[in-house]
């Protein structure tokens, strides 16, 4: 029975990214190499995404409204909200899924050595905050990891 | 000046560069800045922009780790820098666009850090905690103070001789001081430990 379920689960889940698969622009440098990791993570996932290379990748950041706290890498943009550093996959699906009111988007700041991208393949992710943000410059914990 | 940190790198890229003409590779297109000033400045600005992210990325914003994949490197030499921009995959790829005056310019700014002892004050869970290297009076040191919630927090630094501060949300404050004792304690702060070398 517990194996049914967890078969269930597994095809619900595959079901819902797929049909979530979204397009998504990815603003990085050419010399990030766990950027390109991260975006080879999401191309698995069954997403659409186009990579840009902007010339001022921090004008670029700043234009797009990312906060300086939340800094990381790259910046995805996906149906019009913000998307920065190694967030997982699972936490992006969900957040376009149902985005909270006057939500802007998601990051998680820095370079966590355990996070998407950056781990070695098979390593659970841990050791980093998924955190939201809106447009009047909040915070919140979407998942701790 | 040519101080024993120059001799030191001067040497290192005398043997980065085997087979090259010592000469050349110190006096040519591709030799350090001559002026301190001028070449400190211009690391910390590599270090807070290099390849369209920065440094601190990966290290913190003053190199000193900040719990990020990198870690601490403030006072790191030259060599240990060549060695992980050759072998360090993440690092591989930005090797290329940093001529050797970039790496010595943002070697001497991890210098110039490595030489001002860290002071770590860090809120979260709802407290804040303190992390020290070895302080010695009157020489400057280096406070960050980083605030790992979502709400401001005020931290009064009248101890130290400081105006109080306030940290925004998952924001960090960078401030030179100049301690007037070797050890202090601030109201608020849970007792202060010993920071390790590393602060991953």
């Amino acid at each position: 029975m517990k194996t049914l379920l967890r078969s269930t689960a597994v095809i619900l889940v595959m079901i819902f990214s797929f049909a979530f698969a979204e397009a998504i622009t990815v603003y990085k440098s050419p010399t990030c190499g766990c950027c390109q990791e991260w975006v080879g993570l999401m191309e698995s996932a069954g997403h659409s995404v186009t990579v840009e290379h902007p010339v001022d990748l921090d004008k670029t950041k700043q234009q797009l409204g990312v906060p300086k706290a939340l800094g990381s890498c790259h910046t995805a943009v996906i149906n019009g909200y913000l998307f920065e550093g190694h967030i997982p996959e699972v936490d992006i699906v969900a957040f376009l899924a149902n985005p909270p009111v006057g939500a802007k988007g998601l990051a998680v700041p820095g370079m966590p050595a355990r996070s998407p991208g950056m781990a070695a393949q098979g390593q659970a992710y841990q050791g980093f905050k998924v955190i939201g943000f809106d447009d009047q410059g909040n915070y919140s914990l979407a998942r701790q990891y | 000046m040519f101080g024993p940190k120059r001799f030191v790198q001067a040497c290192t890229i005398v043997l980065a560069l085997a087979g090259i003409e010592p000469v050349l590779a110190a006096a040519g297109d591709e030799s350090p800045e001559d002026d301190p000033a001028a070449a400190l400045a211009a690391g910390q600005e590599l270090y807070l922009s290099a390849g369209g992210y920065g440094c601190l990325v990966c290290h913190g914003q003053v190199a000193h780790g900040a719990g990020q994949v990198g870690g601490m490197i403030r006072g790191a030499t030259l060599a240990q820098f060549q060695t992980s921009l050759e072998q360090v995959p993440v690092m591989a790829l930005l090797a290329p666009s940093l001529s050797m005056t970039d790496r010595l310019n943002i070697v001497e700014y991890l210098n110039y850090l490595g030489d001002l002892p860290l002071v770590s004050l860090t809120y979260r869970d709802g407290h804040w905690q303190a992390q020290t290297q070895v302080l010695q009076v009157g020489q400057w040191a280096q406070l960050v103070l980083y605030n790992d919630s979502f709400e401001t927090q005020s931290l009064d630094l009248a101890e130290l001789g400081l105006a109080t501060l306030a940290v925004l949300p998952l924001a960090t404050l960078d401030i030179l001081w100049r301690p007037t004792s070797a050890s202090f304690a601030l109201a608020g702060v849970a007792p202060i430990q010993a920071m390790p070398l590393d602060l991953r």
